[in-house]
Parts: structure tokens; C-alpha cells; sequence
């Protein structure tokens, strides 16, 4: 109960920061006391705003669903509960979970805690869960449920200094989370808990046809031997000398206890973002086909005809970047571009997938940077017109693509900000992905909990 | 709806894009030159008992909104999960229309926004269907015409969802199958004649309640006219809710189609919808503006079909009993014209089952027989306040029976008609022998003894007779007629009185 409330002040101590939508403090309550009466131990636990929470708002940090209240709640927040979770509140993220900054969302932007924030500028969390992410380094939670689908979840993680797991595709059911590509993903204080929250959650779902049973493999109870595999491609003119001196010593570390370090090709990679975005972008345009103003969500004033209204429902209450992707998305499926991209970005994607498969049957684990260096500053974002978020989704996009589970690893140094390592096992390897982070992060010893 | 693909797969047979231009001056208005090419697409509703991606009871009578899950509202993050009992039924429908039925198929989405469809999409089948490359066969016939056989190859079927009835309509909103034909029907009554056969096979084996006024089945068809065996343009007929409406829609469009054509103009590809009377009214132009961005249904994984699934299914067919349809013409004898008359009827169907247990094992009658007779005991029961036919076993026992003593030549044709009378009015409780036993009714073959006491008594008509005054004739014959009670034949009393009266024969 006491780490309750504790988690609950700290929501109130951190409110400029704009990490939650809507604050759930007295559903923590009621939820703690349940736990305690079933012999659980309480613990608090923010969800990102794109998981559906019964008799809640799930707003997907959109105008379109400010109001929008589901009558079910998802299939991995019910376990959590059903676990001891007590929710303190619904993490703020980009709009749609589309951006890699927070700092779109309708409900304004998340600031990371790393820094003192104003009101103009503030180190950017990361995104899309930024919310998520920053709850979890500013106590508020000890576990924050986010989503990945092109690195939404380590991205975050990797700028505010925590773990992110993104797991295999499948083995976190996505019912009742609003994307289709979308992983419920983890962001937690160590591997350790990361594992532990997943377990939790896993399990095939009868509501999720795409959900599997989990974990094929066991772990590895240490770093010797094991056989890391480093792509070359990962190294190139996106990654800061920061990023680059870390990624360099955790490897240097990794050899020194007995790892076998390995040079990978992954050729395909740099095909990925170009793929990632039309596979994406059709993604997008499909599923928010839904929201037009009629069964719910924003309905306008306008209502001369069907089709004004939902012109009008959709232009106002969905922002220019989804706008963008719905656009782009419906263009590259029409049926003159279709095959030109859509279904080239499909054949791609088995390639980048195929790569991947191959590396990880010679290696154990692929250990990458997460992004391209540390945070920065919203006037730099703003400065390079976003194009960091670019850059940065170079690092976790392969992953989503080959739905394979990565993990981002925090290392912070003294005086400056955190940088994540990736590290990602073959498909359904999540055991060993968490155990060898695990590893990692006990000998380098350069994670320091906040 | 036809997708864009099959449209192209069918486009490649017939390449129906290009449209019919006539050649010479005067040839485009020669009838003789332009055929009807029609293709159906009929929509089955499947008789689950929930919808095909959500547990919501499906069929029930239910107002507007009521039955509907999150998923039905395409609430953010609900996810389809396929009715097995669906699939169940496609696969029963892939093996009675002999098809292939492939070991994987995928869902794809349809986008289009429609206010009565939530998700902006519909859950379809396009390149890869559950089955495809079938066929059907059924006898084409109507009252002036005499049956032949027809056989329409079958392109595919797909699962699909109801689209327009997705929260409106509760009570539906459920399981399709989209069966596509090749377009080889040449008439409209070839294409009335497969709904009609079809959907008495879906209602036997349980796949659809089969009624068309309440959308158990839907029917677009596909109609346009070749010239010389070059293809015409299409145009998509929709909105048609009932067989009749079938038949004066594809009528209507190939009347206005030619009409056109002999005018000399060129006919605009086109959905066009059937109105009451049948009159197609158009609706808005087609495929050729509307892209409807297939993707494949990221949110169900290809459907594997278990070869266990099949053999389940194939064995389940094979073992039930054929339609009544294809039971009353193939094993009871019946013309397919009679066949299909009689199992479209509730009531005339189970009393040609209950006499069939009478006559199949019988020799001498046939299935002509019982209609005939059926048709007799139709016109003297007319009057009467009991129910045609007679619902009991009794009666279809003791009919079989009085039909056979009739062939046998064991009763006379008026005694036969009385019986009728005696047996459908119900307080009748022996049997036919019974009756004929007690009453002493059986035919007599030898009317000359009867006839020549009756002329012996009545011999001021019989004078006129001889005369060949016609009414006393009839009198006679009546006299002797009622003096056997009706156990001479009539031709027979006819033949005597005219030899005993010395007439010519």
C-alpha cells in the first residue's frame, strides 16, 4: 500500500511533466486493497493511453477519442491485474502511438524527468511511449506497459535510462491495443523484471488469433560462450560517437567475460525504414478506416452528408502526422501503386526477416545501439524538423519487422545522458533475451537506478 | 460484390471489358446476332449460431443495435476471431458443389466507408478463397419449357462478413458465403432455376434457412449481351430479393441493353439495382471509380484447412439423405419439373414421403400415378373444409392402395373418385378392402347382364336410344351406371348399351 501511495505523490510531483492523461489514483487504491486481500503484494504500474481500460478513457492520445470510454479492458492489462497491478494512471505518447518524441499528442507533450523542464524547451523522452518511459525512471511506476512497432518501446527506454522489451510477436496478445503491428511491449528497472512482467502477460488468447504460446528456448546462465553477433550495418553515419564509444565498450566488456563476439552482415537492413514505413503506412490507413465520427469518437457539427462528416470528423480530430499516413497509406494501395510498393515492401520485409533468421541460427544474440546517441533537446527536434526520429527508428525497425524480441539495455554515465544497447534473439528467444541483458548489465556494471 | 480480381479472371475468359460493337451498318439491330452472358453471385447467410468473427448470437430476432459486440462496432483494439462452425459449413457447400478446396486460404479487407459498416472495411476472401473450381448441375425447365440439363462451372467461394447488416439488422449481420459462377447462364430462367435448385440444397444440409425476402440468400447477377460472340459490356444487377424479381431483372436488362445496342449506343459498365417490379434503376458506376485497397487481414492468420475438417464434412454429406428434391426424381420417379414443385412445399412434400413408403415398393405404379391422382383428390377436396393433402398416414396408405386397385383394374374410375370423397373426409376408419369387401364394390368386367335388364325396364327410352336420340342414350348409361354402383366402367356400359341396342360402334 505504501508503495501505492508513494507512486501515486510522485504521479502528483511530476504532473508538469505530462506523463499521464488521465490519472487513475483511487482504481490503484481499490485495486491495492483487492491484491493484499488475495495474498498478492500490490505494485504500480501506468498503462500507455492505447490499451484499453475498462469504464476508463482511452483516448490514443488523440482529439478523435477524447471521449471514447471501452466497455472491455486488453487481454495483458486484465492478467497484470489479476496479478497485484495497481494502475495509477494512462500514459501520455505520441498521437496514435505515431512519432518518436511524445511530443504530438493531443494532450500535449511528455518532458522527460532526467532534466529540469520549462515550459519552451525540455529534454524529448523518446517515443512513442514516452509517457510509459518516463513514468517508470520517476517511480510512478514500478512497470509501464507500452507498445512497439517500430521501436516505440526501446526508443524511450534507451533516452530515460530503463529497460525496454519489446517481445516475439504474438506472445503478448494485442486485443485491445489499437494498432495491428503493434507489440505490447515492457519497460521495467532491470531484465530481471522484465522477464518476470512478461510472464505475467504471455499465453494464447482465444479473442487474438495472432497471439502464440511463448518461449521455445531456455536462457543461458552466463555470458561464456555465448556467441554475440555484432551487423556491421548498424555502424554507419546515423550513430553518434557517443553511441558508438558504448556500443563499443559493452562489447569490449561482453569479450572480456568470455563472449565470443562475431561480425554479422545484414545487408537488407538499411531497406528497412523504407519498408517499415510503406507496411506501416497501409497498416494505418486500414485500421483507422474505423474512425469516422458515426458509431463513436469526435463527431462534428458538420452533418450535411455522410461523407462531409466524415471529412470533417477526420481532418479535425486527427493530427497532420496520421493524417499524412492515412494518406500515404491509401495511396500506396490503390491498385496502380500497389504492386510497385506495397507488395515489394512485403517481399522486402521476408528478406529483412530471412537475414535476421539466418544471423541468429550462427549467433546467439545481435547486440546493436538503440538509437543514434542520447536525447535531445525538444529545440533541436524541432530545428532538425523531426528528422532525428527518423534516424533513430533505423536502429529498431528490423525488429518489428522480423518480430523477433529485442531488448534495450540502459547505460548511464556519469554527467551525461543514458544510451541503450539492443540486444535481439531469434524468434522466441525471449528467455535468452532477457537473461544475457541481464548478464550484461550485472558485469558492465554502468546501469545506475535512479 | 464481385472483387476486382475475379472481375479480372472473368474479364480474361470473356474479355468482357472491351464492349460489342457491331460491325456492319445494319447488324447491330439483328436480334439473332446478341446473346444474354449472365453471371451470378449469390450471397448464402450461414445458419450459425453466432456471427462469423465475434460471439454474438447471430439469427435471432433482435432490434436495431441490439446484439452487438465491441468488435461488431470495430471499437479500437478488438480483433476477429473466425466462427468455426462457419468454415464448418463452407466446407459442406465446397463439397456439394464439387470444389476444390484449397489447404490454406486467407481473409482480406475491403475498404469502403459506409455508414451501416464501422470498421471503413469488410472482412472478405479474394485471391486465395476457402474453395474454388466447382460446378453445379440442375435441370432448367418452366411451363412451356421441357427440361434440360445444365452444368455452371463454379469460380470460387468465399467466407465473408455481412457487410451491410453489421449493427443494424442485429439479428443478422453474420456468416456469409459468396458463391461466384462463371458467367455461362444464357437465360433468365437458367439463372432462376439455379437459385431455385441451390437453395433447396442449402436448406437441406442446414447451411442457410433459405429464405430470399428475408436475406437468407442474396443474388446480384451479372448481365450483358455478346454480338457475335464478342463480349459486352456488364452491368451488375443488385438489390434483387426474390426468384420472380430475378427472372423480370435479367429480362428487363437484356430487353433495355439490346434496346440500346440496336439504337447504336454503347451500354455504360455499371451497378444497377432491381426495383420492385423489377425494372433495374441505376445505382452508381462501378468498379472501374471505386478501388477498394485489398489488404490482407492483419489480424487473422492464413486459415489451414484440417484434412480432418473435410473428411468430417465430405463424410457428413455423403452420409445424409439426398434433397427431397433429388429423392422425389431420382428414386421415386417424379419429372424434375413435378420433383422440384412438389419439395419447394412443405405440406405436398412429406405427403409424396408418406406414400412413397406405400408405392416405391410397388411395380405398377409410377410416379405419374400418385400426381395424377393427386390432382384428383385436389378438385374433390375443393369443397371440402379439411386440408389438402390429408396429413394423416392412414390416408397415404389407403391412397396408395385405392390407385393400385384402380391399375389393377379392380375398381372402376367413379368408385375410385368416390373413395377419395369416402377417405379424405376423415370419418372414414376402415380400409379401402374393407369398404370394398362390406359393400360389395369391386368391379364387374361383364356389364351386358346389367345393361340388358336395364333396357328390359326402360323401354320407352331405349326405343329413343335405338332412334339414336343422344340424351336417352346418356340417360341409360347414367341408369346403368348408378344400377352397378359404379362397378362398371362407364366405356364399358357404353359399349354394351350400343351393341345390345344394335348401334353401330
Amino acid at each position: 500500500m505504501q508503495r501505492i501511495e508513494a507512486a501515486i505523490e510522485k504521479a502528483v510531483r511530476y504532473r508538469a511533466n505530462g506523463i499521464l492523461i488521465t490519472e487513475t489514483f483511487d482504481l490503484a487504491r481499490k485495486q491495492a486493497e483487492a491484491a493484499l486481500q488475495n495474498g498478492q503484494t500490490p505494485f504500480p504500474v501506468v498503462i500507455k493511453d492505447c490499451f484499453a481500460l475498462k469504464d476508463y478513457p482511452t483516448t490514443c492520445s488523440s482529439m478523435m477519442l477524447e471521449s471514447f470510454v471501452p466497455p472491455y479492458t486488453s487481454k495483458v492489462v486484465e492478467k497484470l491485474i489479476s496479478r497485484g497491478a495497481c494502475i495509477i494512471g494512462k500514459a501520455n505518447h505520441d498521437e496514435y502511438s505515431m512519432g518518436t518524441s511524445s511530443v504530438l499528442g493531443h494532450f500535449g507533450p511528455v518532458k522527460s524527468a532526467l532534466e529540469d523542464a520549462s515550459k519552451y524547451d525540455w529534454l524529448v523522452p523518446g517515443g512513442s511511449s514516452g509517457g510509459s518511459a518516463v513514468a517508470v525512471q520517476a517511480g510512478l511506476a514500478d512497470m509501464a506497459l507500452a507498445s512497439d512497432t517500430g521501436g516505440s518501446t526501446r526508443n524511450p527506454a534507451a533516452f530515460n535510462g530503463v529497460f525496454g522489451f519489446k517481445p516475439t510477436y504474438g506472445t503478448l496478445s494485442r486485443y485491445g491495443l489499437a494498432n495491428s503491428l503493434d507489440s505490447p511491449s515492457i519497460i521495467a528497472r532491470s531484465a530481471e523484471e522484465c522477464w518476470k512482467y512478461f510472464e505475467y502477460m504471455t499465453g494464447k488468447e482465444v479473442d487474438d488469433s495472432t497471439s502464440t504460446d511463448s518461449t521455445k528456448y531456455l536462457g543461458k546462465s552466463s555470458i561464456k560462450g555465448l556467441v554475440v553477433g555484432v551487423p556491421r550495418e548498424y555502424h554507419n553515419e546515423k550513430l553518434s560517437e557517443d553511441g558508438w564509444q558504448v556500443w563499443n565498450s559493452s562489447l569490449n566488456n561482453l569479450k572480456k567475460n568470455g563472449a565470443l563476439i562475431k561480425g554479422v552482415t545484414l545487408p537488407f537492413t538499411k531497406y528497412s525504414s523504407a519498408c517499415y514505413h510503406v507496411i506501416t503506412t497501409v497498416d494505418v490507413a486500414s485500421n483507422m478506416a474505423r474512425y469516422d465520427g458515426i458509431a463513436y469518437g469526435y463527431r462534428p457539427s458538420e452533418e450535411s452528408s455522410t461523407y462531409a462528416m466524415y471529412a470533417e470528423s477526420r481532418s479535425t480530430a486527427l493530427n497532420t502526422v496520421v493524417r499524412k499516413r492515412i494518406i500515404a497509406g491509401n495511396f500506396l494501395l490503390l491498385r496502380r501503386y500497389r504492386k510497385e510498393f506495397y507488395e515489394r515492401a512485403l517481399k522486402v520485409r521476408r528478406l529483412i526477416k530471412n537475414e535476421l533468421d539466418k544471423a541468429l541460427g550462427e549467433v546467439d544474440v545481435l547486440v546493436t545501439p538503440t538509437a543514434s546517441g542520447t536525447a535531445p533537446m525538444y529545440s533541436q527536434l524541432r530545428q532538425s524538423s523531426y528528422s532525428r526520429e527518423d534516424e533513430d527508428d533505423y536502429f529498431t525497425q528490423a525488429a518489428n519487422l522480423a518480430g523477433i524480441p529485442a531488448i534495450s539495455v540502459p547505460f548511464v554515465r556519469d554527467y551525461s545522458l543514458p544510451i541503450g544497447i539492443q540486444v535481439m534473439a531469434a524468434r522466441k528467444c525471449d528467455k535468452l533475451a532477457c537473461d544475457q541483458t541481464a548478464h550484461m548489465n550485472t558485469i558492465t556494471g554502468l546501469y545506475v537506478s535512479s | 460484390m464481385l472483387q476486382t480480381r475475379i472481375l479480372r479472371r472473368i474479364s480474361a475468359m470473356t474479355a468482357s471489358t472491351s464492349s460489342a460493337t457491331p460491325s456492319t451498318s445494319e447488324g447491330h439491330k439483328d436480334r439473332s446476332r446478341y446473346r444474354p452472358v449472365i453471371g451470378l453471385e449469390v450471397h448464402v447467410q450461414l445458419n450459425t449460431r453466432t456471427k462469423l468473427f465475434s460471439r454474438t448470437p447471430a439469427g435471432l430476432e433482435a432490434g436495431p443495435n441490439r446484439l452487438v459486440s465491441p468488435f461488431d462496432m470495430a471499437l479500437p483494439g478488438t480483433m476477429p476471431a473466425l466462427n468455426k462452425q462457419a468454415v464448418m459449413h463452407a466446407l459442406k457447400m465446397a463439397k456439394l458443389l464439387k470444389c476444390t478446396v484449397p489447404e490454406k486460404s486467407r481473409f482480406d479487407r475491403k475498404h469502403y466507408f459506409y455508414a451501416d459498416m464501422p470498421a471503413g472495411y469488410q472482412i472478405t476472401q479474394t485471391d486465395m478463397p476457402i474453395a474454388r473450381d466447382g460446378s453445379f448441375a440442375f435441370h432448367v425447365f418452366d411451363e412451356h419449357v421441357e427440361p434440360y440439363w445444365k452444368e455452371v462451372p463454379i469460380i470460387q467461394l468465399q467466407l465473408e462478413q455481412d457487410s451491410g447488416k453489421t449493427i443494424h439488422h442485429g439479428k443478422k449481420c453474420c456468416a456469409l458465403v459468396e458463391i461466384v459462377t462463371t458467367p455461362c447462364l444464357r437465360t433468365a430462367l437458367e439463372a432462376t432455376c439455379f437459385v431455385q435448385h441451390l437453395r433447396l440444397i442449402l436448406m437441406h444440409y442446414q447451411i442457410c434457412l433459405g429464405e430470399l425476402h428475408r436475406g437468407h440468400l442474396r443474388v446480384d447477377a451479372n448481365v450483358s449481351l455478346s454480338y457475335d460472340g464478342k463480349p459486352g459490356t456488364r452491368i451488375e444487377v443488385k438489390n434483387i430479393n426474390s426468384v420472380r424479381c430475378l427472372h423480370t431483372a435479367i429480362n428487363y436488362e437484356i430487353e433495355r441493353q439490346f434496346s440500346l445496342l440496336s439504337r447504336g449506343e454503347k451500354i455504360v459498365k455499371e451497378t444497377r439495382a432491381a426495383d420492385p417490379e423489377g425494372r433495374t434503376v441505376s445505382m452508381r458506376e462501378k468498379e472501374d471509380d471505386t478501388d477498394y485497397r485489398f489488404i490482407p487481414e492483419p489480424n487473422l492468420p492464413l486459415l489451414k484447412i484440417q484434412p480432418e475438417w473435410r473428411e468430417m464434412n465430405d463424410r457428413w454429406v455423403e452420409t445424409q439423405p439426398p434433397p427431397r428434391f433429388q429423392k422425389f426424381r431420382d428414386e421415386f420417379g417424379f419429372n424434375p419439373r413435378s420433383a422440384l414443385h412438389l419439395a419447394e412445399d412443405e405440406t405436398l412434400s412429406s405427403f409424396i414421403e408418406r406414400c412413397a413408403e406405400h408405392f416405391v415398393p410397388l411395380e405398377n405404379l409410377t410416379a405419374n400415378d400418385i400426381l395424377v391422382w393427386m390432382k384428383e383428390l385436389k378438385t374433390t377436396m375443393q369443397r371440402s373444409k379439411d386440408v389438402y393433402p390429408p396429413a394423416s398416414n392412414r390416408f397415404a396408405e389407403q391412397f396408395v392402395r385405392a390407385i393400385d386397385l384402380y391399375k389393377k383394374n379392380r375398381i372402376t374410375r367413379l368408385r375410385m373418385l368416390d373413395l377419395l370423397r369416402n377417405l379424405s373426409a376423415d370419418q372414414e376408419s376402415r380400409t379401402v378392402d374393407q369398404i370394398l369387401d362390406a359393400e360389395d364394390l369391386w368391379k364387374i368386367e361383364n356389364a351386358d347382364e346389367i345393361v340388358s335388364d336395364l333396357l328390359k325396364s326402360q323401354e320407352k327410352i331405349s326405343e329413343k336410344a335405338r332412334q339414336g336420340h343422344a340424351k336417352s342414350f346418356g340417360r341409360l348409361r347414367n341408369l346403368a351406371v348408378e344400377g352397378s354402383r359404379k362397378r362398371i366402367d362407364v366405356d364399358q356400359i357404353e359399349a354394351s348399351l350400343k351393341r345390345l341396342l344394335g348401334l353401330k360402334t
